[in-house]
């Protein structure tokens, strides 16, 4: 079998080509963000009613119907276009990420009932999306929560309302999800 | 150590045959229409490269029914995965041989990473 260097240089990038093909119909995860960044702005009123203690069972609950919801989504999504992605190892990471945040809210809300009760769950979500960047080979999607993760850590570092962090940082994730819906809207 | 091209597997280094590894891989599972239309391929070329990666192990086909409609789902094996990863190792190794030769400079671009 003899092949020029020409050749497979040429190989090479056709199937970089369709790599990146495969890898943009597999999709950005937008999704996630939007839905869980909606029940995070959800639990901002209960949060201000209730404290952090409120936390852990509305986040049992709307947790557990966020993944179902998002489960839904992609399901769905693969059908319509005939490739689901890399769905194992992505959905892993989200039990993961999701089990993290409930003993990391548990474990800091117990110690007190200051905005580090939703500090430490914002850090496990950016660790956990960083991850799952990583996985899809999209460095924008792994920073696209940078900012509002940012912007909430230094918002609660400053002394404000567990409530207030946790409005903050559902409107960031949903803005970023919705920026990484447009992004990959485009041609 | 062998030259590059006497480690390319026959079932795999043929580029349409690379070009289904190479989505599978990427696309986690896909459909039938799906591949073909991102290979450009018609149905009866892109069914009989399947058989010869599903012949070889590379690939897995499940054939189901789908809102009363059959729908054929693809997916790489873990030695599809393999055989890929050695074929892109070897088409790489081609060209550094040619570019480690003296005086020799590189004559295209960096290659993105294809698996």
């Amino acid at each position: 079998m003899e092949l020029t260097p020409r050749q497979a240089a040429e190989t090479l990038d056709d199937l970089g080509r369709l790599h990146r093909r495969a890898r943009q119909s597999a999709g950005v995860p937008w999704f996630p963000l939007v839905c869980f960044g909606g029940l995070t702005l959800l639990s901002s009123p209960l949060v201000a009613v209730a404290g952090t203690a409120a936390l852990l069972p509305l986040w049992l609950v709307a947790g557990g119907a966020g993944m179902l919801i998002t489960r839904r989504h992609y399901v769905r999504r693969a059908h319509e276009l005939g490739v689901t992605g890399r769905g194992r190892g992505v959905w892993r990471l989200v039990v993961v990420m999701f089990g993290g945040c409930l003993i990391a809210g548990i474990a800091v809300g117990q110690l007190s009932d200051k905005p580090a009760g939703v500090l430490v769950p914002i850090v496990v979500v950016f660790a956990g999306y960083l991850a799952l960047g990583w996985m899809q080979r999209d460095p924008v999607a792994s920073l696209a929560i940078a900012p509002g993760v940012a912007l909430s850590v230094g918002v609660a570092l400053g002394g404000a309302e567990p409530w207030i962090v946790e409005l903050i940082f559902g409107a960031t994730l949903v803005l970023a999800g919705a920026g990484l819906r447009s992004r990959r809207a485009r041609p | 150590m062998s030259h590059p091209t006497r480690r390319l597997d026959d079932a795999v280094h043929q580029r349409t045959r690379l070009g289904i590894l190479t989505v599978l891989c990427e696309g986690g599972r896909v459909d039938f229409a799906y591949l073909r239309n991102t290979l450009e391929l018609t149905d009866g070329n892109l069914s009989r490269n399947i058989s010869r990666l599903e012949e070889s192990g590379y690939v897995r086909v499940a054939k189901v029914i789908e809102s009363r409609r059959p729908r054929t789902w693809l997916s790489a094996t873990p030695a599809g995965r393999s055989a890929l990863a050695a074929e892109v190792t070897a088409l790489r190794e081609i060209i550094a041989s040619v570019e480690a030769r003296p005086g020799r400079r590189p004559s295209h671009r960096p290659l993105a990473e294809p698996t």
